[in-house]
Formats: structure tokens, C-alpha cells, sequence
């Protein structure tokens, strides 16, 4: 009779103890932080003419020189992936332009408070708010626009 | 032994208690009342949601679509004010909210559309508040002002000023600075630093392009002047698309302003006790 009570007993205790394991068990977490180097597009998809003699330029720099170099931009996107973009959503000539007017921007050392940021911290600054289109989604200063 | 055993066997199966009472419909009201005078509003709509159709009443009509409201969730808020009863001792009081919901909503042809011949005071008011974030032509200012209490009358009155005459800048004007001295147009939207970096970046490369025509380097005085045309068009272009970006600013500051000076006077339309 002790045993069967001893038995019952033990599966009660079971039945009624934590089952949840797995919340318990461990987790492996990556602490490396991602290069923007990793969501480079490198494609020529474009209908743009000019767009593929930049794109050839700006993938040139991107292999050669940035990825080497580090992920010094301050800018989301980069002055590299900005050009690329400007080319492709407008022309040449007016992605050119944008390109030179951002490179300005960015070699101002006051720069500091004057854009919104993505969430990693750098500034944000697409070349949509330079297509001189109608209409302009206005992001406030200092605001996390995007989460990167 | 084994009636230790035996107690230690029904200890582990007793139940915790799941007594009911805690759920009666009276206690999910007080429970749901206190979490909207909370504002808990999402929590609130689920609890008031629990009730049964014969606990539910005109207050929890009206108080559901208002946690809507209150939480942003403006759809759903429209829908539910729409279908309060007539018969409601809060039918006015939402018909009024409703169209409140459609200006928080920047739902602003919508409302003009359906209150354009109200002469009631309160829609008027919802009416012309709403032309203050249209573009649509501003009604008189005699008009307009009328139609507010005294104590709002200054502060919307420089908010319709605004309106009309948003203090904007010229992109013609800062292309043009920029075009006479690389950098002066951004210098006259108020980025300084833009501006300067602007000005030596021009004049570092056309002072480089000369220096080395001048000492016969010609493949680096054309590639130096080819390098500061390039940063002086791209200025000029800079300088335009920065005054659209300032016309931006300006349009979204006036409505953020506008937004919170609307939210503290409740739109001009009387408040509810229980949304304190």
C-alpha cells in the first residue's frame, strides 16, 4: 500500500511540477553588429542608362575602397548608396547634382542636430526630400524616422 | 503514514479556487470603469466588450467608441459612433464626437462635405477648424472668428494668419543667392554651416583650378574646375530643394502646433465627466 501511495505520490509531484523547460534553456545570441556592408545591392536592375554607369562606379568603390575602409558615413544612406539611389530615381544629371549638394552636407562639421536618424543612431537623409517632387514627407530633427 | 501521505496526495490536488464571483458582469463593469478612468482604454473596450447585452447601456454605447478615439484607433471609433442608438441619452454627444473623430482623423473633405450647410454652432466650429489643415480657400476671418468663444479667439486667429500667409522662403530666391555666392541661398533658410562648407568647397576648387592653369598643370586645373563647377551647380540645386524641405518644415510645425492646441481645447467641443 506505501508503495502505491509512494508511486501516486512521485506522479502527483510531477504532474504539478514546472514543465516549461525549454523557457529555461540556452539561448546562443549574436552580439556582432551587422556592416552595412551586408545589405549592399550590388545589381544593375535598372531601366536607367545612367544609372548603370553609376551603379558600375559606386560598385567599384563599394568593393575597392568602402569595404575596406569601414563604415565611416554618418548618413542612412550612405553618400555611396545615395548617389545610386538619386541616379536611379531620377537621372543622371539631376542624381549627380543631388550627390555633390549631399557630399556638402556632409563635410559640414556642424552637422550634429540637424537630421532625423534611423535607429542605429546615424543621420537620415534619403534623396527622396531631394527629388523636388510636390510632396515632401518632413521627418522632424532628431526623430528615430526608420529603424535600421 | 499513510494518512500523511494521503494528505500530502489531495493537497497537490486541490484546485485553486475558480470561484466566478469575481466575474459577475456588475464587478467586470467597476473593473472596466476603472480601467477607462485609468486610461487603459484597450483594456477597458475588452472588459466593457465581456459584459452582457442586458448589462450594456448608454454610457458603455458611448464610452466604447470614445476609448477608440481616445487610443487613436479612429476607424473603429467612426464605426461605433455611427451605430449608437437614437434613442441614447448620447446620441448628440456622439454624433458630435463622430465628427470630432473625423477631423482627428485628417478625414478634413469628408467633414467639409458633410457639415458644408450645418449652421449648428458646435459643427461649424468642427467645420472651419477643419480649413485651418486644407488647402481649400479659408472662410472670412469675421466669419471664422465668430464663430469661437472669446478665450480661443487670439490663439486661432494667429493660427488662421498662419494659414494664410504661412511664413514660407522662396526657392527661386535661395537658388538664385546660391547662384550669386555659392552657399548664401542655405545661409538664407537658416543653415549656416551648410552654407559656409558651401562657399569653401566652391572656392577651394576654383581657387585650386586657377592656381594650377596658372602654373600650366591644365589636366588638374580642368579636373579641379570640373570638381567645383559640379559642387557649385550641386549647391545652387541643394539651396532649391533645402527651401522645400523648409516649406516643409513649416507646413509640419503649424500642424503639430495647431494639433496640440486643438487636443487642449478638446476641438471647441464640451467634454465628457468620465474623460478627466
Amino acid at each position: 500500500m506505501k508503495f502505491i501511495f509512494t508511486i501516486i505520490f512521485i506522479h502527483t509531484l510531477l504532474l504539478n511540477a514546472q514543465t516549461d523547460w525549454e523557457k529555461w534553456g540556452k539561448v546562443e545570441i549574436d552580439y556582432t553588429l551587422a556592416g552595412s556592408y551586408q545589405h549592399r545591392n550590388y545589381s544593375f536592375d535598372s531601366d536607367n542608362t545612367g544609372s548603370f554607369f553609376v551603379k558600375s562606379f559606386v560598385n567599384a568603390y563599394w568593393f575597392f575602397v568602402s569595404d575596406l575602409d569601414g563604415d565611416n558615413c554618418p548618413f542612412r544612406p550612405s553618400c555611396s548608396s545615395f548617389l545610386a539611389d538619386a541616379v536611379q530615381e531620377t537621372n543622371i544629371f539631376q542624381g549627380t547634382l543631388m550627390f555633390f549638394d549631399r557630399f556638402t552636407r556632409d563635410i559640414n562639421i556642424f552637422k550634429k542636430g540637424k537630421y532625423p536618424r534611423v535607429s542605429s543612431g546615424y543621420y537620415y537623409d534619403p534623396p527622396s526630400l531631394y527629388t523636388l517632387s510636390e510632396k515632401i514627407h518632413y521627418k522632424p530633427v532628431n526623430e528615430i524616422a526608420i529603424s535600421e | 503514514m499513510k494518512i500523511i501521505f494521503l494528505f500530502i496526495l489531495f493537497s497537490f490536488t486541490i484546485k485553486p479556487q475558480t470561484s466566478n464571483l469575481l466575474h459577475t458582469p456588475a464587478n467586470t463593469r467597476k473593473f472596466a470603469d476603472h480601467l477607462f478612468s485609468g486610461k487603459d482604454y484597450l483594456r477597458s473596450v475588452f472588459e466593457y466588450g465581456k459584459l452582457p447585452e442586458y448589462e450594456k447601456n448608454d454610457t458603455i454605447e458611448f464610452k466604447i467608441p470614445l476609448a477608440y478615439q481616445l487610443m487613436g484607433k479612429y476607424d473603429l471609433a467612426l464605426e461605433k459612433f455611427l451605430s449608437v442608438n437614437k434613442e441614447s441619452v448620447y446620441y448628440d454627444q456622439s454624433v458630435k464626437e463622430y465628427y470630432k473623430t473625423l477631423l482627428q482623423a485628417g478625414r478634413y473633405n469628408e467633414l467639409q462635405s458633410k457639415l458644408a450647410n450645418n449652421d449648428v454652432k458646435d459643427f461649424q466650429r468642427l467645420l472651419y477648424l477643419s480649413y485651418l489643415f486644407t488647402s481649400n480657400e479659408l472662410p472670412a476671418e469675421q466669419n471664422f472668428l465668430e464663430a469661437f468663444p472669446l478665450s480661443g479667439k487670439e490663439s486661432l486667429l494667429s493660427f488662421f494668419s498662419e494659414k494664410k500667409n504661412p511664413p514660407y522662403k522662396s526657392s527661386l530666391l535661395s537658388g538664385l543667392f546660391s547662384a550669386i555666392i555659392p552657399g548664401s541661398g542655405k545661409i538664407y533658410l537658416g543653415e549656416i554651416g551648410d552654407g559656409i562648407t558651401a562657399f569653401i568647397a566652391t572656392s577651394l576648387f576654383a581657387f585650386l583650378s586657377y592656381d594650377n592653369f596658372r602654373a600650366n598643370h591644365d589636366f588638374r586645373g580642368w579636373l579641379f574646375s570640373g570638381l567645383g563647377f559640379f559642387f557649385y551647380t550641386g549647391n545652387i540645386y541643394g539651396s532649391v530643394a533645402a527651401a522645400q524641405i523648409y516649406n516643409a518644415k513649416v507646413d509640419y510645425e503649424y500642424k503639430e502646433k495647431l494639433n496640440e492646441y486643438l487636443q487642449n481645447k478638446n476641438y471647441f467641443v464640451p467634454g465628457n465627466d468620465f474623460v478627466k
